[in-house]
């Protein structure tokens, strides 16, 4: 554990980042221009369209690349100058990052152990939660993605960094593992410095309480928190109703008139909980609508929203 | 102050040490789970073995006397020997990079404090005790056979001498033929052409004295300058080692006979050299000593620069 040198965990200033081959030396920018702060402790979800860089950011912050301009310096070090430092103080977990798959779990885990100068009780004590120790004695070329992905976890965990930097990490994960997941990192990480990519937004809507979003081309859209995100959206409460029949515009309008239509359902949009008390009045009570169900929004919306380019549809 | 600086170093070179030894225990268990692998290795180097003494045994009928005190069965066993552990070696670590890659492995290690330095280096050891054992079960026991071995204990610890020199020296050739494929991806060729031209170069295949009598170099035979290439002279002694009865044949005007009963004159006398006795006060062994040294310098530097490179280019992951 070293002394934090800087408030930030993470200062990244007009970060960019090129891929070149010998056979390109102009190469491609993947990170344009980016730059952020992130105080110790804090979770924050880096989401963005494919392509805009957020793979490519953790790679550089984890020191697998090095950047081609920008200052960053993780835990109070340079980035480039203290790389070895920062490695012992990171750890970094992704889907493209894997293990020898010849050596059983145990083989796997005791290799990490001794590179990284850490014990073993961090991964154990993760596996055990996972109800994965049985397979200790199991070669990794055996396992599942589900499986797979605990052991990348169990690795990433081992040596009790003060930044984790999580890529994808649920992926393939089936609902059950990834709830044991949440909630582990959730009570035994809410004190360390999170980096989440997730395309899962219940993911990030449970694990993060901030958002930096990358557009393409490699550059910061926005950071802000989950709530202030949700605020963007012209709408509070969502109500899904299941019609009777189906019903022509004009008939849902009747019933309120901020709406979208999604498959064999109605979702009807309101500002205020009172707004939503008032369209389940009426809905209800109009003979049109066998069911409905209200909720508050939540990341989910917005992705969906923003996934179908459509965040004011229905105002 | 300083002393917190020197207890850092400390602390750092046995963290290092310690990666080393957990990369090289990773490679032989990873190596030693191919059996069938293993097996085809052996076959292949009997194979060597056997081919190579038939073609020294026929080259032996036409040869005329050479002034070297082997016979070239003798020749080609021990270099049949040589290469078996140093090509093997240099082939199987020539891949490390590339088999990280294509497994997606490198971008966890390199993560987790593991340089690719490290996985070249103990990947070079591990294939070092696996060829070695290749080389201990195939090709050891026809060379007792034939009589070919040090004659006395002093000359078993000149060859141990001459065996680290080589081992170095590939350990700095290999470093750079396989940090190459950090930036370019298909090597393949290119370390086939290096591992041949090292060999070719080494006397592997030709005695280094076959062109003496045709080729002069400031009036010096080819050989007197062939012989400071650090394989070629470990070659050379460890033949000269394997056949003359006493370490005083390497310096000697009236030699008499080998074991292979063949009259020589002494190493000095063909490769002007000064060497002693091959032990580490012989200043031939020194000199090959600090000629590996700088070598491994360049080598790890030149390694060192190609990892900056491909993490810069991002091409550290890419197969």
């Amino acid at each position: 554990m070293i002394k934090i040198r800087s408030s930030y965990a993470i200062e990244v200033e007009n970060l960019k980042k090129i891929f070149r081959t010998p056979g390109d030396r102009e190469g491609t920018t993947i990170l344009s221009d980016v730059t952020f702060d992130l105080p110790a402790g804090s979770s924050v979800a880096v989401t963005g369209e494919n392509g805009s860089g957020k793979t490519t950011l953790l790679k550089v912050l984890a020191t697998l690349y090095l950047p081609d301009s920008g200052n960053c310096r993780i835990l109070g070090m340079d980035l480039v100058k203290e790389a070895r430092s920062i490695r012992e103080n990171v750890s970094f977990v992704s889907p493209g990052l894997d293990f020898q798959r010849k050596l059983t779990l145990n083989e796997n885990l005791t290799f990490f152990a001794k590179v990284q100068n850490s014990s073993l009780e961090n991964a154990y004590r993760f596996l055990e939660s996972m109800e994965l120790t049985f397979k200790l004695d199991d070669r990794t070329e055996t396992f599942s993605e589900g499986q797979k992905a605990i052991t990348r976890l169990a690795i990433g965990l081992m040596k009790d960094s003060d930044i984790l930097f999580l890529d994808e990490v649920t992926l393939g994960l089936d609902v059950n593992r990834k709830e044991q997941v949440i909630n582990y990192i959730k009570s035994e990480l809410n004190h360390k410095t999170i980096l989440i990519i997730d395309h899962d937004s219940t993911v990030i809507d449970r694990l993060c309480d901030t958002i930096l979003i990358l557009k393409s081309g490699g550059y910061v859209d926005r950071m802000l928190s989950i709530k202030e995100l949700l605020a963007t959206l012209p709408y509070s409460h969502e109500i899904t109703a299941v019609p009777i029949r189906i019903l022509n515009e004009r008939e849902i309008k009747q019933l309120w008139p901020h709406f979208t239509k999604t498959g064999g359902t109605i979702k009807f949009h309101a500002k205020t909980r009172s707004e939503a008390q008032i369209i389940n009045t009426r809905i209800l009570s109009s003979g049109f609508i066998s069911r409905a169900e209200t909720k508050i929004v939540d990341l989910n919306d917005y992705a969906i929203r923003i996934s179908q380019n459509s965040l004011n549809e229905g105002f | 102050m300083e002393i917190s600086i020197g207890i850092d170093l400390v602390r750092k070179i046995i963290h290092q040490i310690r990666i080393l030894v957990a990369v090289t225990k990773r490679s032989l268990i990873v190596d030693f789970r191919y059996k069938f692998q293993l097996g085809v290795e052996a076959a292949w180097t009997a194979i060597n073995v056997i081919v190579f003494v038939l073609l020294g045994a026929a080259w032996q009928e036409t040869a005329d006397s050479t002034n070297l005190p082997y016979s070239m069965v003798t020749f080609f066993i021990v270099a049949t020997g040589f290469f078996t552990v140093f090509s093997g070696v240099m082939e199987t670590t020539v891949t490390a990079i590339s088999e990280e890659n294509q497994l997606g492995t490198m971008g966890f290690l390199v993560t987790n404090s593991v340089s690719p330095i490290a996985i070249i280096i103990g990947r070079y050891i591990s294939a070092t005790v696996r060829w070695g054992i290749i080389m201990i079960t195939i090709v050891i026991p026809p060379l007792i056979i034939k009589g070919v071995y040090p004659s006395n204990l002093q000359m078993l610890g000149s060859t141990l001498i001459i065996f680290l020199i080589a081992w170095l020296f590939m350990l700095g050739f290999t470093l750079i033929l396989t940090s190459i494929a950090l930036i370019f991806k298909k090597t393949t060729t290119l370390n086939r052409v290096g591992i041949y031209i090292v060999r070719f170069a080494s006397g592997a295949f030709i005695p280094i004295t076959s062109f003496d009598n045709s080729v002069l170099i400031f009036g010096k035979p080819l050989s007197n300058y062939l012989i400071w290439f650090p394989p070629a002279f470990a070659l050379e002694a460890f033949r000269w080692l394997f056949t003359i009865n006493t370490i005083n044949g390497l310096n000697c005007s009236d030699c008499g006979l080998s074991k292979d009963n063949l009259s020589y004159k002494g190493f000095n006398s063909i490769f002007g050299t000064n060497t002693t006795d091959l032990t580490f006060g012989d200043p031939m062994i020194q000199k090959m000593f600090l000629i590996i040294l700088l070598f491994l310098v360049i080598s790890l530097l030149l390694a060192e620069k190609l990892t900056t490179i491909s993490r810069k280019w991002g091409t550290i992951e890419f197969y």
